[in-house]
C-alpha cells in the first residue's frame, strides 16, 4: 500500500517535470543556436571597438537585430543599444531601444541587405551544414 | 437585231435631291479646309534626333531604398529567408 502510494507520488511529481526539463532543454538549445548565429553576425560590421560586444541576428521572419553593449569609462556605467529592423510593405522600419525612428534608407539600408544576406549564407553553411544557395 | 437604247428613267430623282447633294458637298469642302488648318510639327533636326539625353544619376543606395519599398518581392525574400533560418533553428532544437 505504501509502496503503492510512493509510486503514485512519484510518478505525479515526475510525469509534469519531464516536458518542463524537455522545453528548457529545448531552450537552451535554441538559445545556443541563436548565439552562434550572432556571433557570426556580429563579424559582418567590420571590427568590433575594444570593450565592445555586438550582436546581430534573426529575431522572426521579420524581424533582424543589431545590438552592442560597451563600458563608458568617462561615466564609468556600462551603456548599450538595440537596433531593430522591422521588414514591413512599406519599407524597413527602424526602431532604437524600442521607439521607432522611420525607414531604413540609403547605404544603411544597403549595408543592411548585405549583412542579411552573407548572415544567410555563413549560418547555413557553418552552423547547419547547409549548402548555402539562395532561397529566392 | 439592235436593241434600240430607251432614255434614261428619271423617275427616281427627286428635287430635294439636289439640296442633299449640295449639303453633302459643302461638308466635304469644310472637312478639307478644317484639315488644312492642323498644325503639321516641324520636321526635327537631325542635330536633335542625335542629342544624347542625360540620364538622371541614380544614387544606388537610394534606388534599392526606392525598390524596397516598392518591390514586395524584395522584402518576401528577406522574410523566406528569415522563415528559413528558423525552420532550421526548429529542426536542431527539437532534434536535441
Amino acid at each position: 500500500m505504501q509502496h503503492k502510494m510512493m509510486n503514485t507520488a512519484l510518478h505525479s511529481s515526475a510525469t509534469p517535470m519531464l516536458p518542463q526539463l524537455a522545453a528548457q532543454k529545448k531552450l537552451t538549445k535554441l538559445r545556443q543556436l541563436m548565439r552562434r548565429e550572432s556571433q557570426i553576425g556580429a563579424t559582418l560590421f567590420g571590427p568590433v571597438p575594444a570593450g565592445h560586444q555586438r550582436d546581430f541576428f534573426c529575431l522572426d521572419e521579420r524581424t533582424w537585430v543589431w545590438a552592442e553593449r560597451w563600458f563608458d569609462a568617462h561615466e564609468r556605467v556600462e551603456k548599450s543599444m538595440q537596433v531593430q529592423y522591422e521588414f514591413q510593405s512599406r519599407g524597413v522600419l527602424k526602431r532604437v531601444d524600442g521607439v521607432a525612428v522611420g525607414f531604413v534608407k540609403g547605404s544603411e539600408l544597403a549595408r543592411l541587405l548585405e549583412a542579411i544576406y552573407t548572415y544567410h549564407h555563413r549560418v547555413k553553411q557553418e552552423i547547419y551544414q547547409q549548402p548555402a544557395r539562395s532561397v529566392a | 437585231m439592235d436593241t434600240p437604247l430607251r432614255p434614261v428613267s428619271t423617275e427616281l430623282y427627286q428635287p430635294e435631291h439636289a439640296q442633299s447633294i449640295e449639303r453633302a458637298t459643302k461638308g466635304v469642302e469644310q472637312a478639307y479646309q478644317q484639315s488644312e488648318q492642323i498644325a503639321v510639327p516641324e520636321k526635327p533636326s537631325i542635330a536633335d534626333v542625335t542629342r544624347v539625353q542625360p540620364v538622371p544619376a541614380v544614387n544606388p543606395y537610394e534606388r534599392l531604398a526606392h525598390e524596397i519599398a516598392t518591390d514586395p518581392e524584395k522584402t518576401a525574400e528577406i522574410v523566406r529567408i528569415g522563415q528559413e533560418l528558423i525552420a532550421f533553428r526548429d529542426h536542431y532544437t527539437y532534434a536535441a
